[in-house]
């Protein structure tokens, strides 16, 4: 109790102490047990002041007004209860900063002691706002700090009279008994608060991670789940966790956890318990990072682990994303592979039909520009296909001779194309243009060579693309050898692409028509790609 | 190490630059090639229909997984020589065959297929 909250009598002349009376302290012992009922029960602060008040009202002596204030962090007052006091009232002293300089509670509250004012009219510390407690009839007042256990002041416990006095001794027993109620009050309510911000804290810091806490009890093999665990889990509670573990944890993923256990309770250990893996959510699965600490009970070679208590975090995305990354590092890989590959076909066919090194080295290079500038395009189109138009004039302009527009003509629909059938169709067009270079139409002053393209479904539920290369004005030449490279890598390339190729050679010239199926969504996966 | 002269194979690869060297070199090698395919459909009626020695397989074909394929080979006993661009093992594999790396010479292609018919005989 507030035994050293010493008496400071603001104006000389009154003796505050009247009389003591304790048969009414031992009135007040009903009220005193249901007050204290209601703050362990956790009732809510402003019912337990409320009634507190109500306590002094009724049992001090004449028509007294009693009002909690509260001391907030800020050292201002804060309404507490004023049950008798009307609201204006309240809300004038509401805000108010303590001073030692104002009122009576606002004095007791700054200074922790007793303060009596048996005549707010002539105390000036009342001066300016003397008419809120006169314009009520209260003329005096005296105010009991409310203290912690530790001494801090939490709130006053104020008491207004009607007349001009103090308390009598009874009244300064009863409203002391009643303010340790008060601080009990207080300081649960101060101490749920605290609690309740600590739990949102920690809930919107789990929420932010995506985690959820759980504890599993070794002996009994059980897990118990909070709210947001029974959410990552897509369990409930309370789960028979080796009982059940088969039904929720990815079965690959069932040893690891297995492992991580045996790990965490191992005596002498760090105690940890860490694992991903899997758990089933809906029709799929749910990566979780799992993290826990090792409760331990007893003690030398009694010691058991008795529990581990941790929490799971949902790391799908993560999870994702390190599997696409991984897929395309393969995928680069193998492209890069398959390229090599292409490449050393390209340098050994060469080299089969141009042993002179200079020959070689001059149709191999042409060949492998070719593939490099398919490459290109593909790589700014992010390799998802590309314009067969683009293809087509990127895979020709080697053979546009300087200052003569007219000798090739490409004209068709705009039509985007695979990469893989972008790539064989480079090396085609190149065979075709070096062969019209060396033998055929661009040989020739006047000769003309027309790259055209065009959709030719039929009755073919996939489109079907028609690439057509026509020469004019070749006039009479030597047709080209059915088993030289060229014919057979359009062949084989016509082939690759699903489709045919047709090569017929007249006195105008080479015609090669290639049809093939052609996928109009336009988004190729990248991964699928040879 | 066995003779390749004579034997007959069946290639099977979706990159056109590739398959004519294939058929180039094992040409020179002396084998028959008995038939091609770029594509798995081919490859299937070929797995399980042509009459070869030994298969080439190229891993991926046009995004198709060799499986099939090779579980048609595997189930008429022929040995198989896998092609792949990708680094060590890949998914689908059957406990069978010989595995080159792309890019891979003659001297590699011609080691496998001496393994690959030693592995069946």
């Amino acid at each position: 109790m507030n035994k050293d909250a010493r008496l400071q009598v603001t104006e000389a002349g009154h003796d505050p102490v009247v009389d003591a009376d304790d048969t009414g302290l031992a009135m007040l012992l009903p009220a005193q047990k249901q007050s204290l009922e209601m703050v362990v029960r956790g009732a809510p602060l402003p019912e337990v002041l409320k009634f507190l008040t109500g306590i002094v009202e009724r049992h001090a002596g004449g028509q007294v007004v009693a009002a909690i204030l509260l001391l907030d962090e800020d050292g201002r007052l804060r309404t507490g209860a004023g049950p008798s006091l009307p609201d204006d009232y309240n809300r004038a002293i509401d805000g108010l900063k303590a001073s030692i300089d104002l009122g009576t509670c606002s004095v007791a509250a700054v200074t922790g002691q007793v303060v009596i004012t048996p005549d707010i009219a002539a105390d000036p510390k009342w001066a300016t706002i003397k008419e809120l407690p006169l314009g009520l009839g209260l003329v005096a007042a005296w105010s009991q700090p409310i203290l912690a256990r530790d001494g801090r002041v939490l709130g006053t416990f104020g008491t207004y009279f009607r007349v001009r006095r103090g308390p009598t001794t009874f009244e300064r027993q009863l409203v002391e008994t009643v303010a340790h109620t008060a601080a009990l009050a207080i300081e649960r309510a101060e101490s749920d608060r605290s609690m309740e911000r600590q739990r949102r804290l920690l809930g919107m810091a789990m929420d932010a991670a995506r985690m959820g806490e759980w504890q599993y009890n070794i002996a009994g093999g059980i897990c118990e789940y909070s709210a947001r665990a029974q959410a990552l889990y897509s369990l409930p509670a309370r789960v028979d966790h080796d009982a059940e573990v088969n039904s929720f944890i990815h079965p690959d993923d069932i040893p690891s956890m297995w492992e991580a256990v045996r790990a965490a309770i191992e005596p002498g250990g760090s105690g940890r318990y860490e694992v991903e893996y899997r758990v089933r959510c809906g029709d799929g699965w749910r990566w979780l990072s799992v993290c826990g600490l090792t409760e331990s009970a007893g003690e030398g070679p009694e010691r058991r682990a008795v529990a581990i208590t941790g929490a799971s975090r949902d790391i799908t995305e993560r999870k994702e994303a390190e599997r696409q990354h991984q897929l395309l590092v393969d995928e680069l890989s193998h492209r890069v592979k398959n390229t090599l590959a292409v490449v050393q076909s390209i340098a050994a066919q060469t080299l089969r039909r141009t042993p002179d090194p200079r020959e070689f080295h001059g149709a191999f290079t042409a060949r492998v520009s070719a593939l490099a500038r398919a490459h290109s395009l593909l790589t700014r189109a992010l390799w998802k296909g590309a314009p067969l138009a683009d293809l087509v004039d990127t895979a020709i302009s080697p053979f546009r001779s300087d200052g003569r527009d007219d000798g090739v003509i490409c004209d068709g629909p705009d039509v985007v194309i695979t990469p893989n059938a972008a790539l064989t169709l480079s090396l085609v067009i190149h065979e075709l243009g070096t062969n019209a270079l060396k033998h055929g139409a661009l040989r020739l002053p006047d000769g003309c060579v027309s790259v055209t393209w065009a959709g030719c479904n039929g009755a073919a539920a996939a489109p079907v693309l028609e690439l057509r290369w026509v020469e004019q004005g070749v006039r009479s030449a030597t047709p080209p050898k059915q088993s030289g490279f060229g014919f057979r890598l359009i062949h084989a390339s016509a082939e690759q692409l699903g489709g045919t190729a047709e090569m017929e050679f007249s006195d105008e010239g080479l015609r090669c028509v290639m049809r093939f199926p052609c996928p109009q969504d336009g988004a190729h996966d990248v991964v699928r790609s040879t | 190490m066995h003779e390749l002269r004579g034997t007959r194979l069946l290639i099977v690869e979706d990159e056109p630059m590739l398959l004519l060297d294939l058929q180039d070199i094992t040409s020179e090698f002396g084998c028959e090639i008995v038939g091609t395919a770029a594509h798995l459909s081919r490859a299937l009626d070929l797995a399980r229909s042509a009459d070869f020695d030994v298969a080439i397989l190229d891993v991926n074909l046009n995004g198709d997984r060799i499986r099939p394929v090779a579980d048609a080979i595997a189930d008429r006993g022929r040995p198989i020589v896998f092609l792949t661009g990708y680094a060590g093992d890949f998914e689908g594999r059957p406990n069978h065959g010989i595995i080159i790396e792309k890019p891979c010479d003659p001297d590699d292609i011609a080691r496998a297929l001496q393994h690959a018919i030693g592995s069946m005989t």
